[in-house]
């Protein structure tokens, strides 16, 4: 049910108040550790602690870390699999949709290359739209539903 | 208001441009924050900083939600009054 | 996706005196209709009633400050799979609680792929005192890798304390993420991920360049 007070799209001034808050680290956090005076001695010593671990995170080097952690690399899967006629890679980078990422087929050997942000995904192969395969030349990933899967890390 | 015009362009049209009008809107913006009762200011920095739902806020604070939303709305609009003369947009 | 300060995994979010609540099914199900906007992804492909569980643990783990996009996977996973409804609230509960170990381990700095990657080795057998220990070892940086890697030794069949003594010395003198991936490698006779993961190849290359079948887990 929408609310007046639920987002402030409708509000221009409102909106750029909020985003002010929300996008001027150094003097939001003092604006809003201030503003806050008023809370019991015991939510604003831990709203501060949190302020303070969150201007290091987010003031110094994690900045940095969170800017890498956004960019994607370039990573590619492969599978040889010659009796097939269509193959996808389905995992955690595209919602296990069974669809999404079609590999091409040169001489039995089936590729696509996906852009990943760094981390851990899970996957595997589906031949032919019905036949799950896990990556051998990946480690395996430990098995919630009884089907092969494999495992990439990402790193910068 | 801009007629004819989306929230988002709206939005869009709303610029703070030079580094010295860009400290004094923060003054501003805390000046008026200073200026509401602290359970409307609290309620209104959790709902639109800190981007908390109804729920959250209700877990941290106690209250109802029914009682953050007035709290909330009535921020909102002694805000808009404090503001609304120094506000370029 | 539109930035917000402090971002979603900020500390902001999770010093906030919830105290972890266990959520027997049962109670997830009574807990359903007081629950925020439901994922897309979920409505548009598991029966509702599983949708629904699965959204309760999402507002769990949210409340908590943790990431739910990975319990979004594990349910699309399972229903990927063809899974039926109570192995996937089973498989994302178990994450979810494997999450929170993660989180109360590694701190509130611990990023949604540190996060992700704790959980993995959780699952491997990894100890959460080694979780912790690992915190400690490498305090300002990233943790997925090492994590990352000690899953992956163990669920390959490195036995749990040497893949701990592994990756804990490796740790403690500092070593690279690139270092802990070719160990990896190196043990398992894998090859999933580098500091330049499998990037597209050179146009040569050498014919017959294939491993043998590995056999059929378990």
């Amino acid at each position: 049910m929408a609310d007046p007070s639920d987002d402030l799209h409708h509000d221009p001034l409102l909106a750029a108040v909020s985003r002010e808050l929300r996008t001027a680290p150094g003097p939001a956090l003092r604006s809003v550790a201030r503003a806050l005076d008023a809370l019991s001695r015991e939510r604003r010593r831990r709203w501060l602690a949190a302020s303070a671990a969150a201007a290091v995170v987010l003031l110094g080097i994690a900045l940095d870390l969170r800017i890498r952690a956004r960019a994607t690399l370039p990573v590619e899967f492969s599978v040889r699999s010659p009796a097939s006629h269509a193959v996808t890679v389905v995992g955690d980078f595209n919602d296990w949709n069974r669809a999404a990422a079609p590999l091409t087929r040169h001489d039995g050997e089936w590729t696509v290359t996906l852009k990943l942000r760094p981390g851990r995904y899970r996957y595997a192969f589906l031949l032919d739209g019905s036949r799950w395969t896990a990556d051998h030349r990946s480690p395996s990933a430990d098995n919630d539903f009884d089907i092969p899967t494999s495992v990439i890390t990402v790193a910068n | 208001m801009i007629r004819g015009a989306t929230a988002e362009a709206a939005l869009e049209q709303v610029s703070v441009p030079d580094r010295a009008d860009r400290l004094s809107w923060q003054e501003e913006i805390d000046r008026a924050l200073a200026q509401l009762a602290p359970d409307q200011r609290e309620a209104f920095l959790l709902k639109h900083v800190e981007e908390l739902n109804y729920e959250e806020i209700a877990g941290l604070t106690g209250a109802s939600v029914p009682a953050l939303k007035m709290r909330v709305n009535r921020a909102c609009e002694r805000l808009r009054t404090l503001l609304k003369d120094v506000y370029h947009g | 996706m539109t930035s917000t300060f402090p971002p979603r995994s900020s500390p902001l979010r999770t010093d906030r005196g919830f105290s972890r609540i266990a959520l027997p099914l049962a109670a997830l199900l009574v807990g359903a209709s007081q629950l925020s906007a439901q994922d897309p992804r979920l409505a548009a492909r598991l029966p509702h009633g599983t949708a629904l569980a699965i959204q309760a643990l999402m507002d769990s783990a949210g409340r908590q400050g943790l990431p739910t996009d990975p319990l979004v996977q594990k349910a699309l996973e399972g229903q990927s799979k063809g899974a039926d409804s109570a192995q996937i609230i089973a498989a994302v509960h178990g994450l979810l609680t494997r999450l929170e170990t993660g989180r109360a381990e590694l701190g509130p700095n611990a990023s949604e792929a540190d996060l992700v990657a704790a959980a993995a080795a959780l699952r491997a057998g990894a100890s959460s005192a080694s979780l912790h220990a690992l915190r400690l070892l490498r305090p300002n940086q990233p943790l997925f890798v090492p994590l990352s890697v000690l899953a992956d030794l163990m669920t390959e069949g490195i036995p749990a304390d040497r893949a701990w003594d592994s990756v804990r010395e490796m740790a403690s003198s500092g070593a690279s993420d690139a270092a802990f991936l070719s160990l990896r490698d190196r043990m398992t006779g894998t090859s999933g991920g580098g500091t330049s993961p499998r990037l597209p190849p050179v146009p040569e290359r050498p014919p017959g360049n294939q491993r043998p079948d590995r056999p059929e887990q378990p």
